[in-house]
C-alpha cells in the first residue's frame, strides 16, 4: 500500500462502511502485554446504526479508535468507507478523518475556551470549507440540534446534553460517511442520554452510519444491531449468523 | 505538622531532582541580584572611603611662575597642610609610555599629612631616597610587575630640560639614569588610575632633592615648563574655597592668574560616573530580580501546583486546606533557604570581582567583602518570597478547582479567527493570547511580557551602546571638533610665529576650520575659568553649543556647561571676569564646549572672541592652533603636507608638526559602562527567552487535550506543530511590535540623561543593524523555541489523551 495515495473525499457507495479482518491491537504495560483486540472481524454496512457493548477493558474504545484512525493495528486490515486504513501514516489518517469520520466522546471533548459556533466551524475549515461556508453550516446543525440561540457561548456553560449535541453537530459538520460515538450517554443524567439517543435516531433515519460503544444496554437497545466484545474478541452479534 | 512531614517523607524522595533544580535556580537568581546590589552600593561608596582615609587635597594651585614662594601660601589660617610637586612631563621610564610616571614630588608632606595613601601591599617608599617608587594596582596588573621589581627612570640634562626634548638616540634624555626598586601598591584620590590608563609609578620626593637641575631645571633659570605647583587641604574644606582663593590673590601681588582648583569639585565629577556606573549595576540587580521573579516564581508555582494536584486526592482523605498548602508550600520553601544561603555565599565569592569601572580604580579596599546590608534582608527577604510564592500558588491552584470560571477570550484572537486564515493559525494565535481555564490554563500575560521586556530589552541596550560606540569614535560630541593641534607658546611666550603657521594651515585643502587658541585663566564670582580665544571668520572651527550661540562682540562670551553652573549664571545674564590686564563685565550669550587644555576639561571653561578676550589678558598661559579637516580627509597625510609647508616656509621650525589631540578622559570612562547595557540587555532577552519557552512547553502539556481533540477531528501531525509555531511567532510579533518602538525609546531616553550628565552633545542613536537583525531574530527564536513542543505536539498519543479526558 503507497502512502503517497490520498484518501479520496468520495463515499464509496455499494461497500460496507467498515471492514475489519483479523485485527489485532496489543499495548504493552507494566507487569504484562495488555491483548486489547485478538483478532476482530467485523463488517459494518452502509447506513447502519451498530452498539458495542462488553464490560471494562474488552476493547471496545480500542475498536473504535481504530475504525477513527487514531490507533494502530498491530495486525489485521481496515477499511473505511471502502478504502484500507490500516499501515496509513498520521497524515494521510488525519486528512482520512476530516471528511469520513466525526467522532462523539463521553465527555464532549470541546475547544473549552473556543464559542460553540466555532467549535463546529474549525473542523468545518479543517475540512475544506471556507470560514462563511462552516458559519452558515454550522449554524444549521446548531438550529437542528436545538442550539441555536447558543451560538456565542462557550461549552463550560452550557448543561451535559447540551455539550454533547454540540458535540454531535461538530462531528457532522463535514457530513462524515461514518458517525463514531465513544459512550456518548456516560456523562449525562437519563433526560440528556434520551435526548441523543433520539438524535442519533433522526441521524440514523437520514441514511448516516453510526457506530456507538456503550456499557448500556438500554443505549445500545436504540440501536439497529448490537454487537457484544469480550476479551478483545466478538463474543456475540446480533446481525451475525 | 505531622501530615506535612509526613507527605515531605514521601515526597523529597520522589522530587528531589526538582527540589535541586529549585534550589540551584534560586541560589543563581539571589546570588546575581545580591552581588550586583552589593557590588553597587561598594562602588557609589568608593571615593567617599577613600576620601574618609587619605586627608584629601581640597585644591590644586597652579602659579604657572618658577620660583614662587609657597610659604605664602602655606602660611595663610585656612590651609591645613600643603605639599608640592613639579609640573614635570621631561622625562621617562624606560620601557613604559611617556605618562606613566605621576608629577614628581616637591616634598614629603604629600602621602603624609596630605592625600596620605592607601597602602594596598609593600610600604611607602623612603622620601629621602631616590631609588624607591610605588605604583598603583592598574600598573601592577597591566605590566605584570611584582614588588622588589625595578623601573628605570631616565632624566634630562638641564638643557634637554630647557628645550622639553632628549638629545640622545631617539631624542632619549640622556641626564641621570635612576634604577629605582618598586615598594608598595599605593592609592589616594590625587594619586589614582584614570580610566583607560595604564596605570603609573610615583616616585619619592628624594628624586627632586638630589637631582633638582634635572626636574625643577636650574635655579633662576627662566623656566618655561616645569613649574612648581601646590596641593592644599583647606581647614574648612570645601567651604573655606572662596576665602582661599581672595586670600591666594592677596599673598600673590595682586595675581588673578593663579589657577586654584576646586578639588571637591572634581571629585562630585567622579562621583557622578561612579554613581552611573552603580546606577547601572543596581539596574541590571533589579532587571535581575525582575527576571528571577518569572523565571524562579514559575518554577515554584508549577511545583507547588503539581503537588497540590496530588493533594487534592488527599483532601477528600481529609486533609484540611491549610495542610495541603502547607504541604504543597514547604518544598518550595526548604529550596528558597537552602538556596539563598547558597547565593549570599556566592555573592560573597563574586564580591571580589566588584566594584568595575571607575570605582575599580579609586577603591580603597579591593577584594572579597561582605555587604550584610544587602545580605542580611536578601536572605530574608528570598526566603520569604520563595514561600510566600509557594503558598500562593498552591492556594490559587486549589482555589482553581473549586471555581468553575468561564475563560477569558481575547478578541484579537477571535477577529483573527474572522479572516479565514488556517486552522493551526488561528488556534496558534488563541494559544498565544487565550490564557484558558482550570487545568488548561496557561499564563500567557507573562510571556507576552517577557516577549517584550526581552526585544525592549536588546533594543534600549543597543541603542543605548550605540550611542557610545559614537562617542568614542567622535571626539567632536565632547566639544574636541579639531583634529589636529599643535602648542606653540607658554606664559605670554610664543616659540614658533603664530601668524605663519596659521597661514601654512589655512592654505592646506585638507583644512576646514582654524583657531588662533590662546588661553589664560580668568576670575569669575564662581572661581577660576580657562579662557579660550575663539578666532572666527570664514575658517572658523565649529563649536559644540549645547544653547545659545558663540560671543559676536568683545563683551560676549559662551560658558562650558559646568563653567556655568559653577559661576552661577545661565545664558542671557551677566557675568564679570577678571584677567591679568583688567576686568569686564561678559553677556553669557551661549553654553558650549571647549577644548580640552593642560588645565581644563571640555566642560570646564569660556570662548570669548580675540578683542573680548585682549580686553582683559595681557598675554596667554598657553598658545596652541588648532586645526579641523574636511570629513573623510587623511590625517597622517595631512600633518605630513603641513610638516612640510612648515619647513619650506619657516625654517625655525623645523621638525614642528601638528598632531592629533588625546581624547577626553570620558570616553575611556564612558566605555567602562559600554558592556553593562548590553549585559542587561542579554539578561533581559534571556527573561524573554524562559517565560516564551516556558508557556510554550506548559501550552502543550496543559492543552494536549485541545491539540488532541483537533487531531482526532483531522489535525495533521504538522499542522500540529504550525499551532505552536504560530503561538511562538505571535508571542514574538507582539514582542517587536511593542518592544522595538519602546526599546528605542527607553535607549534613547537613557543616553540623554547620560548625554545630559557627561555632558556630551546629544545625537539620537540608532542601532540599525539591532533594527535589522531584531525582527528575523525574534522569529527565529521564537520558532527555535517552539521546536520541541511543537514536536511534542505533533507526537501526542491522541486516543489515550481523549480516552483519559
Amino acid at each position: 500500500m503507497s502512502a503517497v495515495v490520498e484518501p479520496s473525499e468520495a463515499v464509496i457507495t455499494q461497500v460496507a462502511a467498515v471492514r475489519l479482518r483479523g485485527v489485532r491491537r496489543t499495548f504493552a504495560a507494566e507487569l504484562a502485554p495488555v491483548r486489547a483486540l485478538r483478532g476482530v472481524d467485523l463488517d459494518i454496512a452502509d447506513g447502519e446504526f451498530l452498539a458495542v457493548m462488553g464490560p471494562s477493558g474488552c476493547g471496545k474504545s480500542t475498536l473504535l479508535n481504530i475504525i477513527a484512525g487514531l490507533d494502530m493495528v498491530d495486525d489485521g486490515t481496515v477499511e473505511v468507507a471502502g478504502q484500507r486504513i490500516d499501515g496509513r501514516d498520521e497524515g494521510w489518517l488525519a486528512r482520512f478523518r476530516r471528511h469520513h469520520v466525526g467522532i462523539v466522546f463521553q465527555f464532549f471533548n470541546l475547544l473549552d475556551g473556543v464559542s460553540a459556533l466555532d467549535n463546529i466551524v474549525l473542523p468545518g475549515v479543517l475540512g475544506g470549507m471556507r470560514r462563511k461556508a462552516a458559519e452558515s453550516r454550522a449554524r444549521e446543525l446548531l438550529d437542528l440540534l436545538g442550539l441555536g440561540d447558543r451560538a456565542q457561548q462557550v461549552p463550560a456553560v452550557l448543561s451535559g446534553g447540551q455539550r454533547q449535541r454540540l458535540a454531535i453537530a461538530r462531528a457532522l459538520v463535514n457530513s462524515p460517511t461514518l458517525l463514531l460515538a465513544d459512550e456518548p450517554t456516560g456523562a449525562l443524567d437519563s433526560d440528556g442520554g434520551i435526548e441523543v439517543l433520539e438524535l442519533f435516531r433522526r441521524l440514523h433515519d437520514t441514511g448516516q452510519t453510526i457506530v456507538m460503544v456503550t456499557h448500556s444496554q438500554d443505549v445500545a437497545a436504540g440501536a439497529d444491531r448490537q454487537v457484544v466484545l469480550r476479551d478483545g474478541q466478538v463474543e456475540s452479534d446480533s446481525a451475525g449468523p | 505538622m505531622n501530615f506535612v512531614t509526613a507527605w515531605l517523607r514521601l515526597e523529597l524522595p520522589r522530587r528531589w531532582r526538582s527540589v535541586a533544580v529549585l534550589t540551584l535556580l534560586i541560589a543563581v537568581a539571589s546570588a546575581t541580584v545580591m552581588a550586583a546590589l552589593a557590588g553597587a552600593r561598594r562602588g557609589a561608596s568608593a571615593l567617599e572611603r577613600l576620601q574618609d582615609r587619605t586627608k584629601p587635597a581640597t585644591s590644586a594651585v597652579f602659579t604657572n611662575t618658577a620660583n614662587y614662594d609657597w610659604n605664602r601660601i602655606r602660611a595663610l589660617p585656612e590651609v591645613e597642610a600643603l605639599t608640592t610637586f613639579v609640573i614635570d612631563y621631561a622625562y621617562t621610564f624606560e620601557g613604559y609610555p611617556d605618562n606613566t610616571g605621576g608629577f614628581p614630588l616637591a616634598d614629603a608632606e604629600m602621602l603624609t599629612s596630605i592625600e596620605t595613601p592607601v597602602v594596598f601591599t609593600g610600604r611607602m617608599f623612603d622620601a629621602t631616597r631616590d631609588d624607591e617608587v610605588v605604583v598603583t594596582r592598574r600598573f601592577m596588573a597591566n605590566y605584570h610587575k611584582h614588588l622588589g621589581d625595578t623601573v628605570v627612570l631616565n632624566l634630562p640634562t638641564p638643557s634637554e630640560l630647557a628645550e622639553q626634548s632628549g638629545s640622545g638616540p631617539d631624542g632619549a634624555f640622556t641626564g641621570p639614569h635612576l634604577r629605582m626598586r618598586i615598594v608598595g601598591v599605593i592609592g589616594t584620590p590625587w594619586l589614582s588610575d584614570e580610566p583607560g590608563a595604564t596605570g603609573f609609578i610615583q616616585m619619592s620626593p628624594g628624586v627632586v632633592a638630589k637631582h633638582a637641575e634635572n626636574t625643577i631645571g636650574p635655579a633662576n633659570s627662566k623656566n618655561l615648563w616645569n613649574f612648581v605647583s601646590a596641593l592644599v587641604r583647606l581647614r574648612g574644606g570645601e567651604a573655606d574655597l572662596p576665602q582661599f582663593r581672595r586670600d591666594v590673590v592677596r599673598v600673590s601681588e595682586g595675581r588673578t592668574d593663579i589657577e586654584v582648583w576646586n578639588l571637591p569639585g572634581e571629585w562630585r565629577s567622579a562621583q557622578r560616573e561612579v554613581t552611573f556606573e552603580a546606577r547601572c549595576l543596581l539596574a541590571f540587580g533589579a532587571a535581575a530580580f525582575v527576571a528571577a521573579l518569572f523565571l524562579v516564581g514559575q518554577a515554584v508555582a508549577r511545583y507547588a501546583a503539581a503537588s497540590t494536584t496530588e493533594l487534592r486526592t488527599m483532601r477528600a482523605l481529609g486533609v484540611t486546606p491549610g495542610q495541603a498548602i502547607a504541604a504543597a508550600a514547604t518544598g518550595p520553601a526548604i529550596a528558597g533557604v537552602v538556596g539563598t544561603l547558597l547565593g549570599v555565599a556566592s555573592a560573597y565569592l563574586v564580591s571580589q570581582f566588584f566594584p568595575f569601572g571607575t570605582a575599580d580604580l579609586i577603591e580603597p579596599a579591593p577584594g572579597l567583602s561582605a555587604d550584610w546590608l544587602v545580605f542580611a534582608p536578601g536572605l530574608v527577604l528570598v526566603s520569604l518570597l520563595v514561600c510566600a510564592g509557594a503558598v500562593a500558588a498552591a492556594w490559587f491552584s486549589l482555589a482553581a478547582a473549586r471555581r468553575n470560571r468561564p475563560a477569558r477570550r481575547s478578541t484579537a484572537a477571535s477577529v483573527i479567527a474572522r479572516w479565514g486564515l488556517p486552522v493551526p493559525v488561528i488556534v496558534g494565535t488563541r494559544f498565544a493570547l487565550e490564557p484558558g481555564r482550570g487545568r488548561t490554563a496557561v499564563p500567557v500575560r507573562p510571556a507576552l511580557i517577557g516577549a517584550v521586556t526581552g526585544v525592549l530589552g536588546i533594543l534600549a541596550a543597543f541603542t543605548f551602546s550605540h550611542g557610545v560606540s559614537d562617542v568614542v569614535s567622535h571626539p567632536e560630541r565632547f566639544g574636541q571638533t579639531h583634529q589636529l593641534e599643535a602648542f606653540i607658546g607658554a606664559n605670554s611666550q610664543d616659540f614658533l610665529p603664530a601668524d605663519k603657521l596659521l597661514s601654512i594651515a589655512a592654505a592646506n585643502s585638507d583644512v576646514i576650520g582654524i583657531d588662533d587658541a590662546r588661553q589664560a585663566v580668568a576670575t569669575g564670582p564662581g572661581g577660576s575659568v580657562s579662557v579660550y580665544s575663539y578666532t572666527g571668520g570664514a575658517k572658523a572651527i565649529s563649536v559644540v553649543l549645547l544653547s545659545g550661540r558663540m560671543p559676536s562682540s568683545a563683551s560676549e562670551v559662551a560658558l562650558a556647561p559646568r563653567t556655568l553652573a559653577a559661576q552661577h549664571v545661565r545664558v542671557g545674564d551677566q557675568v564679570k571676569l577678571s584677567g591679568d590686564k583688567a576686568s569686564l563685565v561678559y553677556t553669557v550669550t551661549g553654553s558650549g564646549l571647549v577644548p580640552e587644555g593642560p588645565r581644563n576639561g571640555y566642560a570646564d571653561g569660556a570662548w570669548i572672541g580675540a578683542a573680548g578676550y585682549d580686553a582683559i589678558f595681557k598675554g596667554h598661559k598657553f598658545h596652541a592652533i588648532l586645526v579641523s579637516l574636511r570629513p573623510g580627509a587623511n590625517t597622517d597625510a595631512t600633518i605630513a603636507a603641513l610638516a612640510k609647508a612648515t619647513d619650506r616656509a619657516v625654517p625655525e621650525a623645523a621638525g614642528f608638526t601638528f598632531s592629533p589631540p588625546d581624547p577626553p578622559i570620558e570616553v575611556a570612562e564612558i566605555r567602562t559602562v559600554r558592556a553593562l547595557p548590553i549585559v542587561l540587555g542579554g539578561f533581559l532577552a534571556l527573561l524573554a527567552v524562559g517565560a516564551v519557552g516556558h508557556v510554550l512547553a506548559t501550552a502543550v502539556r496543559r492543552r494536549s487535550h485541545d491539540v488532541a481533540v483537533l487531531r482526532a477531528l483531522g489535525m495533521t501531525q504538522w499542522q500540529c506543530r504550525w499551532i505552536v509555531l504560530t503561538q511562538a511567532s505571535v508571542l514574538a510579533v507582539i514582542g517587536l511590535l511593542f518592544g522595538v518602538p519602546l526599546g528605542v525609546a527607553l535607549g534613547r531616553t537613557l543616553w540623554r540623561v547620560v548625554a545630559d550628565s557627561t555632558p556630551l552633545q546629544y545625537v539620537a542613536p540608532t542601532a540599525a543593524w539591532t533594527l535589522l537583525a531584531v525582527v528575523p531574530a525574534a522569529l527565529l527564536i521564537a520558532n527555535v523555541l517552539a521546536a520541541v513542543p511543537g514536536r511534542r505536539a505533533a507526537r501526542l498519543q491522541i486516543s489515550h489523551i481523549l480516552r483519559t479526558e
